[in-house]
Formats: C-alpha cells, sequence, structure tokens
C-alpha cells in the first residue's frame, strides 16, 4: 500500500488559518444579501488553500491570495477544524506561491465538506452578482 | 459541440426533459392543476420551446407536455443547469474540469420526476471534478444530491438543529428523498 501523497504537518499550529478562494459559482446571496458557501468549495480530496503564516512572513495580506481574481470571495478555515474531521493539514509550497499547502483526506462522503463549511468564515465577501 | 453562441438541448439529441420527463408531469400535476376536460375535450399534447442565456450562449429546452403551467422551480432549476454547462474550464481557480453535459442530462431526468408543483427550487452548484450537487437550505435542514463526475450519486441530508444526519444512493430512495422535499415547503 502506497503512502499517501501528503501527510499531516504538526509543525501547522491547530490556529493557523487556511485560506481558499470562493467562486462566485459556489456562493448563493440570501433575500438579505447575506452569502452563504456551498459545501461543493470544500470538497477536493486534495483542497488547495493559503497558510496565513508563510503570507504573513513575506509580508503578504490575506487578500492577496484573491489579488487578481475579480468576482471571487475569501475564506478561512482553521488547520484544527480540518484535522477534527479526520483531515491531514500540509505544506505544498509551489514555485509561484510559497504559502500553497493542502487539506488532504477523503471529503465526498459523511459530510466532511458541509462540515468543512461550517467552520469556514469570510475573510473578503465578494461583491453581490 | 455546440455552435459558438447558441445550442439546443432537445429530446433527440442530448435527451434533457425527454420520456421520464413528461412521465413526471403527468406524476406531478395533480387533478386540480389540470384543466377540466368535457368527454369531448381531450387533453393533448403539446411541443414547447424555453431559451435560456448564459454567458453569450443561448440554449433553447423542448419539451412536450399538456400546455399546463410551469411550475416556480422550472426556470430558475433549468437555469442553474444550463449556466453549469457553460462554465469555462478552471472556473474555480484551482484547476476544475467542464462539468459533463452526461451528469447534467442524468440529474435533469431525475430531479425533474422528483419535484411536484411546489417544491422549492433547488441551488445548481458545480464540482470541481465535472460533477454538480443540488443543495436546498430551508426549515433547518441541509439536503444536498451530489453527482460526482465517476461515482453513483447520492444525497446527504442533516438537521442542523440537532445534528441527525444521514447519507443514502440516490436511487434506491427515492421515496424517502421525496419526503425530505416534501418537508422542505
Amino acid at each position: 500500500m502506497s503512502a499517501p501523497p501528503f501527510q499531516n504537518d504538526p509543525s501547522i499550529p491547530g490556529d493557523e488559518r487556511l485560506f481558499r478562494r470562493i467562486a462566485r459559482t459556489w456562493i448563493n446571496w440570501d433575500e438579505q444579501g447575506t452569502p452563504s458557501i456551498s459545501s461543493a468549495a470544500f470538497r477536493d480530496p486534495e483542497l488547495s488553500v493559503y497558510l496565513e503564516s508563510v503570507m504573513a512572513r513575506d509580508g503578504r495580506e490575506p487578500e492577496d491570495a484573491i489579488a487578481g481574481y475579480s468576482g471571487y470571495g475569501l475564506a478561512a478555515i482553521t488547520a484544527a477544524h480540518a484535522r477534527s474531521l479526520n483531515q491531514a493539514v500540509a505544506r505544498d509550497p509551489l514555485p509561484d506561491e510559497p504559502a500553497h499547502g493542502v487539506v488532504y483526506g477523503q471529503k465526498k462522503r459523511g459530510g466532511i465538506g458541509s462540515k468543512l463549511r461550517d467552520g469556514a468564515i469570510w475573510v473578503k465577501t465578494p461583491a453581490p452578482a | 459541440m455546440p455552435n459558438p453562441g447558441t445550442a439546443e438541448l432537445t429530446l433527440q439529441e442530448r435527451g434533457i426533459l425527454a420520456t421520464s420527463a413528461y412521465a413526471a408531469y403527468l406524476d406531478d400535476f395533480s387533478s386540480a392543476d389540470r384543466v377540466p376536460v368535457s368527454a369531448f375535450q381531450q387533453p393533448v399534447l403539446v411541443t414547447r420551446n424555453r431559451q435560456y442565456y448564459s454567458r453569450g450562449q443561448t440554449y433553447t429546452i423542448t419539451w412536450q407536455d399538456f400546455g399546463q403551467p410551469l411550475p416556480a422551480w422550472f426556470d430558475p432549476l433549468i437555469q442553474g443547469f444550463v449556466d453549469l454547462l457553460t462554465l469555462p474550464p478552471n472556473w474555480d481557480s484551482y484547476g476544475a474540469v467542464v462539468i459533463d453535459p452526461k451528469v447534467v442530462q442524468d440529474a435533469m431526468s431525475f430531479i425533474h420526476g422528483l419535484l411536484g408543483p411546489t417544491s422549492p427550487a433547488p441551488r445548481v452548484v458545480p464540482l470541481s471534478d465535472g460533477g454538480l450537487q443540488l443543495e436546498w437550505h430551508r426549515n433547518g435542514i441541509d439536503l444536498e444530491i451530489v453527482y460526482d463526475r465517476d461515482e453513483a450519486p447520492h444525497f446527504y441530508y442533516r438537521k442542523r438543529l440537532s445534528g441527525e444526519e444521514s447519507e443514502h444512493p440516490l436511487h434506491e430512495n427515492s421515496p424517502l428523498l421525496k419526503s425530505i422535499i416534501s418537508s422542505l415547503n
């Protein structure tokens, strides 16, 4: 049996905020104009996120994660919340994005996507469509 | 491949609103919804068209029914499906693939057979793997019908207050799903 591609990294603290861009198609505005996020935004087995501490180390604001992405919102979950749902939280720096990380694990069953979404807060809400 | 700027969703080409949807209308519309006819007036099937626009493309939906009023969920639901069909690659900015038209067709056929005339419309939401999900969040209930691209569809149900939740294969549990949807009104 091969090892999973990502292992939980204990050097990432539980209160680390993990940022995720939220596409407009994943947002529902209610009658009061309040945006809510679909669980579909959190169902990828290898969920790409930005690690706040790495962005801060490099002098970057959270909103930098949606710079150049018109219409997108930015949401955050904590590493502890992801781990509580049996997810691994790992660093995965990319050549053009050193803050890239992955929340790794099964999310398609057991309402995991919904439960991850429940722990998400808006960092930057998008403008209504 | 649809022509640039326009596309058709017809019974022949894509099977959307095909026989199963026609049968669903017969089931869904109660006698109160039907126009009374005398012995000399038989209901007549008519072919109907409706156009939907999304990201510069026009989709024409064609189906047959008896000319009855469309339920309130019809337009938002079909618009939701059409909006998925026009999403470009990488629509989520994380490498998402385009939504599989067959998944859209399967979901349309199924949901039209399930919704009643007064059912609330679900939100139609794309999945990064090319699938889709239908969502309701009403009356303290979260209900999601999930069509992952390469997996059997299922639905997930949760009562927000109590946390009670369950998950079921879709096609074997239509009566349960129908009763949950009726509780959303």
